[in-house]
């Protein structure tokens, strides 16, 4: 029985959870609702940086119908934070928290509203008076390093929230021997997540007395200390429990409704609900972080790489989330996947008044690859050499040292990665090396064609010192036989389909058909941490927890133990931080490899860009669930059309201007190119469970430098400020008379 | 989100939605423009008389031109063989209103009451010569689709007024065609043209033009019209009509940080070449 | 305001604010939550559902103006217990993955492939313009969608 070959690993096992999505009888969090409940509404700030001098709710309490206002002074810890517990949970005076009275942005939340009904709650909401008193503000980055510079935070001068460096090599020795020196300036903006379901929660006093909340998020351990840390209460307490998740990529990774939502039932005793509209969503949940990179590359004659420079400047906003950690997934990304001997950067996180910036699929990476793969094209059209063959000649692989001084870890298949998306698309291999099959031109003179190329690489797991674990339990019912396996982790199936690939993880690890196989998950009740799903690391991650778990559990099953229970908490090679002179770190214990092409239509005389094709080669190590895996893929590869070519989110002194669907727009059925074609190569990660690699961010990674290479494949001109909006297409093809009719 | 409060009634006939509607009041048709900017609180009429069950308000009939009524939808009209047949170009900008959703609800009296500079039918109408119908508590009235259009959002219907249908003249021996350069996904018109073109042989007799989308209303374009008649659609002309087009809309551009009004300006230049291809193509 | 409408072939009579949306009706009065809510602006389609047959974004309706219709959702798809084949086709292929946009998505394509058996994929790519997904690209929604047209073609 334990021997039987069950096949469950790479086989498109369909989702566990496919029959409620599909008949409308799965509940998201904003479908729930329990007898009693009342209705929470939230006052934001209406300053982008100003004193909260004083809060009068007594207007709004006296609406009939309203419960009760909570402001700052109902905040025990009036604190909270992912990384750094820098943003009060509702500003204003009175607290003990200091800088708690300053709102520093728009999406700052004064005061929660509970009443009778959503609509009660909404109409106190104008009767919640605030009187603020304004202070300067400021929305550049490079303005807020000024010493003159509006400080946020008190404890960060010149705003920085982080500074890192690299210094390798020498500098003046590889300018020298660079035959060919290309520069670049790389802008990109805010980019929204624009997850199908709104934020959404309910929270309830649970049987066993515990202040419970209801909600859609990335990591419920989290969630669970964020709370109870803001509450000052005893961590078990608390509990975290995710439904139905309508998707998430990384915009659920810091609070919204949670600390507020069980503030007010811990306080009440009653049962509280909230249902944000879009226009809340995007207002009031972080962003991708526009960054601006200034970058310097030298290479010889012969595309061998000598040097590179560059600084970037990342956008925080007004409270950290996770920027310190995605401008350091920059840092180490903005260099591209390649072996440089003489390096020079500077990177530098911002506290503005804009909204804050966070987790967002690629986590800096795709800001940094803009730049690398675009100064990789730009030195490959300069050295006319073909740009799969100079990212050949100098790509990472087994046993390179990275930027950071160190090896990267083993398992380096970024070449392969690259033959195989030019194999698999429109290169041909010959004795002289890779060169491109140019497109065929339309008869139609205002369209041209052009085919571009881009790879990347980025971290699986948490990086630079994080303590990394996961946790998972198997228990093995039965009596002669096992009859069932339960899976117990808190891992959060955010729409990637990760409890069906983990209960075919833990079929195979236990050694019985699918079916034998149930999950109880997303619960802090049920479960010790398994980390967020994020980063690409809850198929690696859980997956060696889930085989630590069913080890012991299978090992007390021969001991006769029933039901024999097996517990495992996975921890990966530990990382370390950036050294602040130098940058040297073993920042990462594991990374995925990613190449992709395109191929583009340039409507020259509008600036219209037209995704055609495109071919994605991703390592994924092994191949978990297929159908599942290629679904990523697709989504992904079309956020990041989005993100190269449409989306624009507009801001103006921190207030954005297009909180909607309708004004913030991203692809449709209609805009996506007819084929995605997903290349999987399947190169076993060596500490990758079943030697799988993470891939859910790696196909967002490089499609916008592949569109703008393949832009100046088409045209001759780059494009170097996402989005690649039709207007800025045609002002750079205007400026080299290209298209004027 | 929830639109403010408001009274509700329901007419059976054109009397008695106007002897309903108040000062506040607005008429409910689809309520497909109207219910959206309800939701975001641009509008709060404190009544709606809804129409949307008004028989005589609802239909096309083809007697010599076209008589659309105001309760029409957007995929009726845009199914129509009739329309297909007299104005392939209305045909065209319903069928490209919002998705099937929306065209299957929203009404083409809604559609130009709201006057959305970005909505695709008013560029037709305008070029094409439509007229309103509007019937008001001290009787009806006609305009032309021209001056109808005021400005953003805003036409000619006083308070209390009600557009009952339009006409348009049978277009069927003109070239039409109504040609829009759509914003990604939503695709609303960034700049939306609108042409007809009555042929005499090789020459052009008379050119209808009209631009929306770039516009803050659907603007007649006389210069480009001028440009073209008489000629016989030669490439000069065309250079000639494309470069006009750009002072005729001149005083009534809109646009955004994406597309701001300048490019739209150009783009009006390109998308006439490309309307006047479609139309004789 | 008083309103009667029959939701997957059941007669419904309600007392209802007049500004209440279909949507609200549906989810709030009916216990009908299958139908979700995503953008509150006519863009996403997430709302999806048949008014007399015809597809429709129950957040672009007031309640009163479904008076005396036939509504059908996501909830009243399946027929005698068995789930409609583009249920199936969405479950089979994969086509949905957050599944937030799933039952709008499901809702209008039922209602094109019963007016346009043997869909071409690019027609499918151009009639769901109005139902959006951020999850999965739209690869496996077309391709369920073009399973059943094409079944629907056959029969």
């Amino acid at each position: 029985m334990l021997n039987e070959t069950t096949a469950v690993i790479s086989e498109s096992i369909k989702r566990i959870d496919a029959r409620g999505k599909v008949t409308g009888e799965t509940p998201y969090p904003g479908d729930i609702d329990i007898d009693g409940q009342l209705w929470m509404r939230i006052k934001f700030s209406e300053r982008a940086h100003a004193r909260v001098i004083r809060v009068d709710a007594s207007p709004a309490e006296a609406l009939p119908g309203v419960i009760r206002v909570f402001t700052s002074q109902d905040v025990p810890v009036n604190e909270y934070g992912l990384v750094m517990k820098d943003q009060p949970v509702l500003c204003g005076p009175g607290g003990d928290k200091a800088g708690a009275d300053v709102v520093r942005c728009y999406m700052d939340m004064v005061a929660a509203v509970v009443a009778e009904t959503d609509d009660i709650a909404r109409r106190a909401l104008d009767l919640i008076q605030v009187e603020y008193e304004d202070l300067p503000a400021v929305f550049d980055p490079e303005d807020a390093m000024a010493e003159s510079a509006p400080q946020l935070h008190p404890e960060h001068p010149r705003n920085l929230v982080t500074q890192y460096r690299i210094r390798r090599g020498d500098m003046a020795a590889g300018w020298a021997a660079a035959d060919v020196v290309v520069e670049g300036e790389y802008e990109t903006t805010w980019q929204e997540h624009a997850y199908l379901q709104p934020e959404a929660g309910l929270s309830y006093i649970d049987e066993e007395d515990r202040v419970t909340v209801v909600v859609a998020g990335q990591w419920t351990h989290e969630d669970q200390e964020q709370i109870y840390h803001a509450l000052n209460l005893p961590p078990a307490d608390v509990r975290v429990i995710y439904p139905a998740i309508g998707g998430a990529f990384g915009g659920r990774e810091d609070m919204s409704v949670q600390i507020v939502l069980a503030l007010a039932t811990w306080k009440l005793r009653r049962p509280v609900k909230i249902q944000w509209n879009r226009e809340e969503s995007i207002l009031y949940h972080h962003k991708r972080h526009p960054i601006k990179i200034r970058a310097k590359w030298g290479a010889t004659r012969s595309g061998r790489l000598t040097a590179i420079q560059a600084e970037v400047i990342g956008d925080a906003g007004a409270y950290n989330y996770t920027s310190n950690k995605v401008l350091g997934n920059a840092h180490l990304t903005v260099s591209g996947p390649y072996e440089i001997p003489n390096v020079h950067i500077d990177t530098y996180t911002v506290y503005t008044n804009n909204i804050p910036s966070g987790a967002f699929r690629g986590f800096g990476a795709p800001q940094a690859l803009l730049a690398a793969e675009g100064q990789m094209n730009r030195l490959a059209a300069a050295l006319d050499i073909d740009p799969l063959q100079i990212r050949l000649i100098n790509s990472i692989r087994e046993g390179s040292i990275g930027t950071v001084a160190t090896p990267f870890p083993a398992g380096v298949t970024m070449p392969e990665v690259f033959e195989a998306c030019g194999r698999e698309s429109w290169w041909r291999q010959t004795s002289a090396g890779w060169t491109l099959q140019k497109p065929a031109q339309l008869a139609d003179a205002s369209k041209r064609r052009g085919r571009g190329l881009a790879g990347g690489f980025k971290n699986v797991g948490f990086s630079f010192g994080f303590p990394e674990h996961c946790w998972a339990g198997i228990e093995l019912q039965g009596s002669a036989e096992i009859e069932a396996v339960i899976l117990y982790h808190a891992g959060a199936d955010v729409g990637q389909g990760a409890h069906t690939a983990l209960s075919q993880m833990a079929a195979d690890a236990v050694g019985v058909p699918f079916d034998k196989v149930r999950i109880v998950a997303s619960d802090t009740a049920t479960s010790e941490s398994s980390g967020s799903a994020s980063a690409s690391r809850l198929s690696f991650m859980s997956g060696n927890a889930i085989r630590g778990a069913a080890e012991i559990a299978l090992r007390k099953w021969l001991e006769e133990e029933r039901p024999a229970k097996g517990e495992f908490m996975y921890h990966p090679p530990p990382t370390t931080a950036f050294d602040p002179q130098t940058g040297r770190a073993e920042p990462n214990f594991a990374y995925g490899y990613v190449a992709e092409a395109v191929e583009v239509e340039v409507d020259i005389e509008t600036g219209q860009v037209q995704l055609i094709d495109v071919v994605c080669a991703n390592d994924v190590g092994k191949v978990i669930n297929p159908q599942q895996l290629e679904g990523q893929i697709e989504g992904a590869v079309i956020q990041a059309q989005g993100y190269a070519l449409m989306e624009y989110l507009v801001s103006r002194e921190g207030k954005i201007l297009n909180p909607y669907l309708s004004t913030y727009l991203i692809p449709t059925s209609l805009d996506v190119p007819p084929r995605i074609k997903s290349v999987l190569l399947e190169n076993p990660d060596p500490i990758g469970p079943w030697g799988v690699r993470g891939m859910a961010e790696m196909p967002f990674l490089p499609l916008a430098p592949a569109i703008a290479a393949a832009i100046y494949d088409a045209t001759g001109v780059w494009v170097d400020s996402q989005p690649f909006t039709a207007q800025r297409v045609v002002k750079a093809l205007r400026k080299h008379g290209i298209g004027a009719i | 989100m929830w639109p403010n409060e408001f009274d509700y009634a329901r007419a059976g006939s054109v009397d008695e939605a106007l002897s309903l509607i108040g000062d506040e009041g607005k008429f409910l048709a689809g309520g497909h423009s109207l219910l959206p900017v309800m939701k975001l609180r641009l509008a709060a009429p404190e009544q709606l008389v809804d129409i949307g069950g008004i028989d005589s308000l609802r239909g096309i009939s083809a007697d010599g031109g076209l008589t659309i009524g105001a309760t029409t939808t957007h995929a009726e009209i845009a199914a129509s063989a009739d329309v297909q047949a007299m104005c392939a170009g209305l045909a065209s900008a319903c069928g490209q209103v919002g998705d099937q959703a929306v065209r299957n609800f929203g009404t083409i009296g809604g559609n130009i009451a709201h006057a959305d500079p970005a909505s695709d039918p008013p560029t037709v109408l305008v070029a094409c010569g439509a007229t309103i119908h509007i019937q008001g508590a001290d009787g009806s009235r006609s305009v032309s689709a021209q001056d109808f259009f005021v400005d953003l959002f805003e036409t000619d219907l006083e308070d209390g007024e009600l557009i009952t249908s339009l006409s348009l003249p049978n277009c069927s021996d003109c070239q039409c065609a109504y040609v829009k350069f759509p914003h990604p996904a939503s695709r609303y018109a960034i700049v939306g043209v609108a042409v007809c073109l009555k042929m005499d042989g090789g020459t052009c007799a008379q050119a209808d033009i009209a631009v929306g989308g770039a516009t803050v209303k659907a603007v007649k374009c006389g210069g480009a019209e001028a440009a073209l008649t008489g000629s016989t659609l030669d490439d000069a002309a065309i250079s000639a009509a494309a470069e006009a087009v750009k002072a005729d809309i001149g005083d009534w551009l809109a646009g955004d940080i994406a597309y701001p009004e300048s490019y739209r300006q150009q783009m009006a230049g390109v998308f006439l070449r490309r309307a006047i291809a479609a139309a004789t193509g | 305001m008083q309103v009667s409408m029959t939701v997957n072939g059941v007669a419904h009579e309600a007392d209802v604010d007049p500004r209440t949306l279909l949507v609200h009706f549906l989810r709030e009065a009916l216990d009908l939550t299958g139908t979700k809510i995503g953008c509150d602006t006519s863009q996403c389609g997430a709302c999806t559902v048949h008014l007399n047959g015809k597809v429709l974004k129950s957040c672009t309706l007031l309640a009163v103006q479904a008076d005396g219709c036939e509504v059908t959702t996501i909830e009243g798809l399946a027929e005698a217990g068995e789930h409609h084949p583009m249920q199936t086709a969405f479950w089979e292929n994969h086509g949905l993955q957050c599944g937030y946009c799933t039952p709008g998505m499901i809702m209008a394509s039922a209602a094109f492939v019963r007016d346009n058996p043997g869909a071409s994929e690019a027609e499918i790519r151009h009639y769901l313009e109005g139902n959006i997904c951020r999850c999965t690209g739209y690869h496996n929604i077309v391709k369920a969608v073009k399973q059943v047209a094409d079944a629907a073609a056959a029969t």
